[in-house]
């Protein structure tokens, strides 16, 4: 008799803990219980997909857009398009809506000739008491978007992948479709040419 | 025609070459090759090394990359806006999302004619027609 898959409380629990193989092929297997059911018309179910990817697929369309607008607007078209296309997930649903967010970000980079968007200051609380440490902060926080948007978008998607969302060289291959090696470059490249950028002011 | 969700290349097409604003810094060729110090950094922030290798290679690039990190990790906490998941769902298509059926029978064929090719036709139904009106004046 199959064994019967995990449920999706179970898969909340195996988020918090530490990333394992086994853990991986349980992720999977709930994602898949998920889909079956929405795919069976409970269009409700949905919403747990959305809960379980959309903190990481948010960072990272942040990351690499500079925007939160921007980052909401592109997660909310992506998961649209994932619902639509539900049924043509082959393998591993976080890593075919990642391709969707990440695709998104890349064509609105291509079609955007702005390159300075910073974070809005309301956005996000500070964690900071002293309002000399929020200023430097704050600015530190503005030459990084400026920075940032200065890199070709593979450079940026790696450090972002790496840096923000803080991803394994292996996660980010298996995600991106290519190699360590390959990453591994490309995040040295964007810290050299974000060091470039910075070090006449922080370094 | 529908994209492509399966695709993997929009990690590879848009390489720095392709890429306008900052091109000039940002990409691959215009980055200096890689001194030991700085192979020392990266190796730490890699999580090869322990820092103190890093600090003794490049102190003061150590020190801007840990304020960079503190950056960083501050972004790595944000979190979706609550609103976010809501407006989702309230933007889903009604229905249910079904398997694509075979685009041959719910899209219509498509039909390309060129000049020649329609000339070509007409002339031919033009003969059949004559041939078809000389047997029935023939009868």
């Amino acid at each position: 008799m199959a064994e019967r898959a995990p449920s999706v409380q179970q898969g909340v629990e195996i988020l918090s803990s530490a990333a394992q193989p086994s853990a991986a092929v349980d992720q999977a297997a709930i994602d898949q219980e998920i889909i079956a059911r929405v795919l069976a018309g409970e269009r409700e179910a949905f919403s747990s997909l959305i809960r379980r990817y959309s903190d990481p697929l948010y960072r990272h369309a942040l990351g690499m857009t500079g925007s939160p607008d921007v980052a909401e607007d592109i997660l909310q078209s992506s998961f649209i398009k994932a619902y639509e296309h539900l049924s043509e997930v082959r393998g591993r649903f976080d890593a075919w809506v990642f391709r969707i967010v990440a695709n998104a970000c890349k064509d609105w980079l291509k079609n955007i000739r702005r390159t300075h968007l910073s974070y809005d200051e309301d956005d996000q609380p500070s964690g900071y008491a002293n309002p000399d440490e929020e200023l430097d902060r704050s600015e530190l926080r503005d030459d990084l978007d400026r920075a940032l948007a200065q890199l070709a978008p593979s450079l940026r998607e790696a450090f972002i992948m790496k840096h923000v969302e803080g991803r394994s060289y292996e996660e980010m291959a298996d995600l991106l479709g290519t190699t360590v090696g390959a990453l591994k470059m490309r995040v040295h490249r964007a810290r050299e040419a974000l060091q470039g950028l910075l070090e006449e002011k922080y370094a | 025609m529908l994209d492509d969700l399966n695709s993997r290349k929009g990690g590879e097409d848009l390489s720095g070459e392709s890429w306008v604003p900052g091109a000039e810094r940002g990409s691959d060729r215009e980055v200096p090759l890689s001194t030991k110090a700085q192979a020392a950094v990266h190796r730490w922030l890699d999580g090869e090394s322990p820092e103190d290798d890093a600090v003794l290679a490049d102190t003061k690039h150590v020190e801007m990359w840990r304020r960079v990190n503190a950056e960083t990790s501050r972004r790595r906490q944000m979190m979706t806006p609550a609103y976010v998941e809501t407006r989702i769902m309230q933007s889903l298509p009604a229905g249910v999302p079904t398997v694509e059926a075979n685009t041959a029978t719910n899209r219509g064929v498509e039909v390309k004619l060129s000049p020649g090719v329609a000339i070509a036709a007409a002339i031919g139904f033009l003969a059949l027609g004559a041939i078809l009106g000389a047997l029935f004046a023939a009868l």
